[in-house]
């Protein structure tokens, strides 16, 4: 039988009531439809983005990854280090 | 409704995802909690060159092209645009930041944020930003906390403005000063934009904006030439300015009662008072619901009389589909802060869609002036001034939402009075909706019940507790008390509840069940 489902943040959902006797099923997705990830890891941090989150690493492209985090003051000192060079040097 | 003001650091710690799962959640339920309606989210205009600096270096490290990092940074500041508000940085803020403190970047972020009315916070990793400031600031560790506590507000407001201001500064500070740039601030262009937006929101062909509400009537009143030895038929349970503007042109107010239920004119007791001088009938849409007006101008019709309805307390309501002010010769309205559309000042509407009227009151809103210098008949200074309509431009755009969200508060209080058999709730007629201007309940023990919420921080309002036939001011027309008995039972029981689109359901609960406990009934 050949249902149809929306796929969203990892999950498929049919679009019709299903009750199906097994846990696990197969399910047949044509090459062209499918990118198949490098690892499970990967996967697994698509799967769980919100929404924002894949907005914003949706615009940084190639740059999207997890930083560490600044000191605090580490943002402003970098503003102020360039206010510096523009207008001082 | 709650404010957060994001920092530099937090937006960038979002936008390039740093720190750990735990800090990332933490400032994305933050705009999850904007999404849902519990707090409005803000970021200073100070910060944006800065963010825009910071997230172009970030890139860069990374390798990306200069020209790359600086599209990607102004996609990310579009995209934050979209998503918060932004906040000024006003000339008169810039003396008190410089006498803020050091550092006149985090003085501009203060003082912007000082500009909120509820309560706010700022949003931080800046532990420089702890001190004594007029606003809250918080740890992205607490912001959790802070979302999840109620508001330490506990008085409630009558009428709350604020929220909605909050909601729309950026755009009205845009048509503010947009008026100020371009300076036509007696009938500049904002004013033909507002009457030509006002009259497809009604669905008439015509509308004058001007001065106030009182003068609406009184200009609709001057277009159907009525003066002295004329009547007009109206209410006594209403505001002053409805018969007032009758007895300006020496003409007499002649009211009817209204109907206990929907405290509107009464249909059926006007025909008796129809008379050989009656020149217009003037129905009240009050407290947010359109008068029967079907009937009346069914009556009106038969008797060849003009039907004016005062709609200063109705605009946006409806009757059969139709909108409040579109649905008799001629409708008025109010733009009084408080209305249900309200300016930052007095301001008023005439709508019609009789081009004859429209012409002559367009005339008459402006000293009776046709072309420059020629003044075919006498008129008044009944402009409205750009500035309000550049303001209620701005809130026109928000307005159907906020009907639909008053109709919202109004079934919820009824919903909270339900089976009270103390307290009359107000009935909405059959073919109408209401804007509710005000929620006004009935009840035999306004008084202990005014001073019970009173004591709880729970403003309420009685109004018109003198019926109009009863003021000092219409003596002459020899009405004695117990002429209009149920204008004068509802104006002796008649208490106002606060009411606004963003009303809280929380809020709502407490005032209801403070006046329920106070009437007897638990």
């Amino acid at each position: 039988m050949q249902i149809e489902v929306i796929y969203r943040d990892g999950v498929f959902v049919p679009t019709v009531p299903l009750h199906v006797k097994r846990e696990r099923l197969s399910i047949f997705i044509s090459e062209d439809e499918a990118e198949i990830l490098d690892t499970k890891q990967k996967g697994k941090e698509t799967s769980t983005k919100t929404p924002l989150r894949q907005q914003l690493d949706h615009i940084l492209g190639p740059y999207a990854r997890s930083r560490a985090r600044l000191a605090s003051m580490e943002d402003k000192a970098h503003w102020h280090k360039h206010l510096e060079e523009k207008h001082l040097l | 409704m709650k404010n957060i003001v994001l920092d530099v650091n937090v937006v960038l710690d979002l936008w390039l995802n740093r720190g750990d799962r735990l800090h990332q959640e933490a400032i994305e339920d933050v705009f999850q909690a904007q999404q849902a309606g519990h707090l409005r989210c803000w970021v200073s205009a100070a910060s944006l060159p800065i963010l825009e600096y910071c997230c172009v270096l970030e890139l860069k490290k990374d390798k990306a092209p200069p020209e790359e990092a600086r599209r990607i940074a102004r996609e990310l500041l579009a995209k934050l645009m979209d998503d918060v508000g932004i906040l000024s940085n006003l000339s008169f803020q810039q003396e008190e930041a410089l006498a803020h403190g050091n550092d006149l970047e985090d003085a501009q972020i203060l003082m912007s944020a000082a500009s909120l009315h509820d309560e706010t916070a700022l949003l931080t990793n800046d532990r420089r930003f702890r001190g004594s400031h007029r606003i809250r600031v918080l740890s992205v560790e607490e912001v959790h906390s802070w979302l999840n506590s109620g508001s330490s507000k506990e008085d409630v407001d009558f009428i709350d403005l604020k929220t909605q201001q909050d909601a729309i500064r950026p755009k009205l500070e845009r048509s503010i000063f947009h008026v100020l740039d371009h300076g036509q601030y007696i009938l500049g262009p904002e004013v033909g934009e507002l009457e030509q937006d006002l009259a497809s929101f009604v669905g008439v062909n015509h509308c004058i904006s001007c001065s106030s509400g009182t003068d609406a009537l009184l200009i609709a009143l001057m277009a159907l030439d009525i003066g002295p030895g004329d009547e007009v038929i109206t209410v006594p349970y209403t505001w002053i300015s409805t018969a007032e503007v009758i007895a300006l042109l020496n003409a007499k107010p002649v009211f009817v009662d209204i109907q206990p239920e929907t405290f509107n004119m009464d249909p059926d007791r006007i025909e008796a008072a129809i008379s050989p001088h009656t020149k217009a009938i003037m129905p009240v849409s009050i407290y947010g619901q359109c008068a029967d007006m079907t009937r009346i101008n069914a009556i009106a019709a038969k008797h060849n009389i003009p039907v004016i309805e005062d709609g200063a307390q109705s605009f946006g309501a409806t009757h059969y589909g139709q909108k409040s002010c579109g649905l008799s010769t001629i409708g008025c309205t109010s733009f009084f802060p408080s209305k249900p559309l309200g300016c930052y000042g007095d301001g008023g509407a005439i709508f019609s869609n009789d081009e004859h009227l429209a012409e002559k009151m367009l005339q008459i809103h402006v000293h009776g002036q046709k072309v420059k210098h020629r003044h075919p008949v006498v008129g008044i200074n009944g402009r409205f001034d750009t500035l309000q309509a550049a303001i209620l431009l701005e809130k026109l755009e928000i307005f159907p939402e906020e009907c639909a969200l008053r109709w919202e508060a109004g079934q919820r209080y009824n919903e909270l009075f339900s089976g009270i058999s103390s307290i009359q709730v107000p009935v909405i007629a059959e073919g109408n909706d209401s804007v509710y201007a005000q929620y006004t309940i009935r009840t035999e023990h306004r008084e202990t019940v005014s001073n019970a919420l009173k004591a709880q921080g729970i403003p309420s309002v009685a109004y018109y507790v003198v019926p109009v036939h009863l003021q000092g001011a219409f003596a002459d027309l020899g009405h004695k008390p117990g002429d209009f008995p149920v204008a004068e039972h509802v104006a002796s029981q008649g208490l106002s509840l606060p009411m606004y689109p963003y009303i809280s359901m929380e809020d709502q609960k407490k005032i209801a069940q403070a006046v329920i406990e106070s009437s007897g009934e638990m």
